[in-house]
């Protein structure tokens, strides 16, 4: 019965339009997901914390059963109980560790070294989570990058990075999109990455551009107030430099956003143009880097003006955003895809990333 | 077979297990039976009633059953409610809510919110502190000193007597004083800062002078019990330890209840969570200054020493105080002091 089923599906696929582009859909509302926010919002909170691991798995349903390529959606199949053992689990242990370090202050030492080799195995970890967990038109993904190669590209390339002054950053873009890329699969198809180094050094200049124009004006405008605050402090005077401090943080932050911005989109275009999945469907990305900083600074302009009431707004608008700038190359149909992956339930790697807030740095925004 | 009228059909699309092959299908509920159908009528699987899933709707997606070998079945079609006898789930009908109601679960978030953080986490914090163990509250004691030692510490270089007149008052304001929780046991030891005026406490109820603050209280013992007495009552709140756990507990919860906010506003959210640490800091030395008035009184020293001593660090160091501080403005403390001493 099954085989008779896929036979058809052959047929089909040959009939299939071949070249077409594909737009990645995007289809929740900001009106709906309001609605989700807050009811998860309400049941996390008047059980303290405990249902934010069900709300988190509705909230990825709701944002990848909206998000569409070829009228087939994805879908997000992790459940509730996985998400809280691993919460619980992650929350214990950074518990278990602040006390032992509050008690014991040389032992940080050995937390820091400790991390150094656990933390590439908690981004395996929830890569792993996340794809495994994560469907598209009924076929899981999965991810295969081994621990070594998470300890080459977020331990051993940074600091060979840091060797190099930070000059060599873009390898270091480009090494853990490969990574990113190149280990996860779709059913059994891989995904594979090419792009030559060129363009992240563009976007790594124009960063770096922005950088220093930003700076020039800071200095130009504030130089002269910050230093005579400072020679009234280096003369014993005893205000305390509470605006000036801030307004040197409040600086930073203007001008760090958008270099940050500006080059995780760059970066964000090139890691699609150089995606191909097994068979050649390729992808294709074009976010402008000026319209997303926009976005990001309006949103969290939004948010904090709302006290966080536009946070699903801003979620929803962000993610459309993105899915509009992304597309796909089909080459032949897709009905072909297919391919069992192991289930995972090992939720500790994903619970420390929603706590911690894992970098997994340069993939995506 | 059933009759025409005992069947229902539900129109839609489905994949094989682990395939991405999309097919346009029909699902016929038959009694105790489910068929799947093709465009063409042909029969592409069939399950029990009981082995299918129905998952809760959810937005406007498209409803999802799953059988039981692994096929999706997706569909829009109306008569699922009937079919199902379904109305989407609780979840749904809450979220789906509008105007006035939607107002109400916004408003019952915000109270909810309110009462977490000003009721549920302290009692949670009180609690944490509760169960924490004795020998760990010592041990915080020596952790911090053996830290605090090589880093910003040296030696006391103040003469034998000096200690001793210290350690005399030190012991009038014990016995004056409530007796220290569990776990905590009132130690009094001298360090040098440099010269720096300082006192503080540690959980354990270590209460560390720096030598600097002998010499420039030395004419005023009213003052230095006021200081002594300040920590004292540190000690006695347990401040040390609520604020190690609240910290801790507000950075998980608001991580995990906030999810991921996105770009610019993680970074945000957390200066948000060290202003809220700030302001409960700046809580607990308004808590101690009022604590230690009666274990002054009792002792037989004069309250206002503490607020002379806040009024000379205002004039000497600046007022301090504000949003950013850890302590509230001396000023605004010395008033506070004088206020509660009339009382």
């Amino acid at each position: 019965m099954a085989t008779d089923y896929v036979a058809r599906a052959r047929d089909k696929a040959a009939a299939d339009d071949r070249g077409a582009v594909e737009a990645v859909r995007f289809d929740g509302t900001a009106r709906e997901y309001f609605g989700i926010w807050i009811v998860n919002l309400l049941l996390s909170v008047v059980t303290l914390g405990i249902y934010s691991a069900w709300a988190k798995v509705r909230t990825q349903t709701y944002i990848l059963r909206n998000t569409s390529i070829g009228g087939r959606r994805f879908d997000y199949h992790a459940t509730g109980g996985q998400i809280l053992k691993g919460r619980l689990i992650v929350v214990g242990a950074l518990v278990a560790i602040s006390i032992l370090t509050a008690a014991v202050p040389l032992a940080i030492l050995l937390f820091y070294v400790a991390a150094i080799f656990v933390f590439p195995l908690l981004i395996v970890r929830a890569l792993k989570f996340n794809a495994r967990n994560t469907s598209w038109s009924n076929v899981r993904f999965d991810f295969q990058g081994s621990y070594g190669g998470a300890m080459r590209v977020y331990i051993g390339i940074p600091i060979l990075v840091a060797l190099s002054l930070y000059t060599a950053w873009p390898f270091l873009t480009r090494a853990r999109q490969r990574f990113f890329v190149e280990n996860h699969r779709l059913g059994d198809r891989a995904f594979a990455f090419e792009k030559g180094i060129g363009g992240y050094y563009l976007a790594f200049l124009i960063a770096a551009g922005i950088a220093v124009i930003g700076m020039v004006a800071f200095t130009i405008l504030f130089g002269g107030a910050l230093t005579a605050t400072f020679d009234r402090m280096a003369d014993g005077g005893t205000e305390e430099p509470v605006i000036e401090i801030f307004g040197i943080y409040l600086a930073l932050f203007l001008i760090g956003t958008p270099v940050a911005m500006v080059y995780r989109a760059m970066a964000r275009n090139l890691m699609y143009d150089g995606t191909t999945l097994q068979d050649g469907h390729r992808f294709e990305s074009r976010v402008r880097p000026a319209r997303l900083v926009w976005i990001a600074v309006s949103n969290a302009v939004a948010v904090v003006l709302t006290l966080g009431l536009a946070l699903p707004w801003a979620r929803i608008r962000m993610t459309a955003y993105l899915a509009r700038c992304t597309t796909v190359h089909p080459n032949g149909a897709f009905d072909d895809i297919a391919g069992r992956i192991e289930e995972d339930n090992r939720a500790i790697g994903d619970a420390y990333s929603d706590i911690e807030g894992l970098d997994i740095g340069g993939v995506g925004i | 077979m059933a009759s025409e009228s005992d069947l229902r059909a539900l129109d839609g699309r489905a994949y094989p297990p682990d395939h991405a092959h999309e097919t346009p299908a029909r699902l016929i509920l038959d009694g105790d039976a489910v068929r799947l159908e093709d465009a063409a009528g042909t029969v592409l699987r069939t399950a029990p009633r009981t082995g299918i899933v129905l998952e809760p709707a959810l937005g406007r997606t498209e409803r999802t059953i799953r059988l039981p070998d692994g096929t999706l079945f997706l569909t829009r079609d109306p008569g699922l409610a009937h079919a199902f006898d379904d109305d989407g789930g609780l979840l749904h009908l809450l979220e789906s809510l509008r105007g006035p109601r939607l107002l109400a679960v916004a408003l019952g978030t915000l109270v909810a919110t309110a009462v977490l953080l000003r009721v549920a986490v302290p009692v949670l914090v009180t609690l944490a502190v509760w169960l924490t163990p004795p020998a760990l509250v010592r041990q915080l004691d020596a952790g911090s000193l053996q830290a605090i030692d090589a880093l910003m510490m040296d030696d006391t270089r103040l003469p034998a007597d000096d200690r001793a007149w210290v350690s005399a008052l030190f012991d009038d304001l014990r016995a004056a004083a409530p007796p220290p929780p569990r776990g905590a046991r009132d130690v009094l030891l001298f360090r040098d800062m440099g010269g720096t005026p300082n006192a503080f406490a540690l959980p354990g109820g270590t209460v560390v002078v720096t030598d600097g603050l002998v010499d420039a209280l030395r004419d005023d013992p009213d003052a230095l019990a006021g200081v002594i007495a300040h920590e004292l009552a540190h000690v006695r709140e347990r401040h040390g330890l609520h604020g190690l756990y609240r910290a801790l507990g507000i950075y998980a919860m608001l991580s995990l209840l906030v999810g991921d906010p996105g770009p610019v506003l993680d970074s945000l959210l957390l200066e948000g969570n060290t202003l809220l640490q700030l302001a409960g800091t700046r809580a607990a030395e308004r808590d101690a200054d009022a604590g230690a008035v009666p274990i002054l009184r009792a002792a037989g020293y004069d309250p206002d020493g503490l607020a002379r001593f806040l009024d000379d660090i205002a004039d000497r160091y600046g007022d301090g105080g504000g949003w950013w501080s850890t302590h509230p403005a001396s000023s605004e403390r010395a008033r506070d002091l004088r206020d509660a001493i009339r009382r």
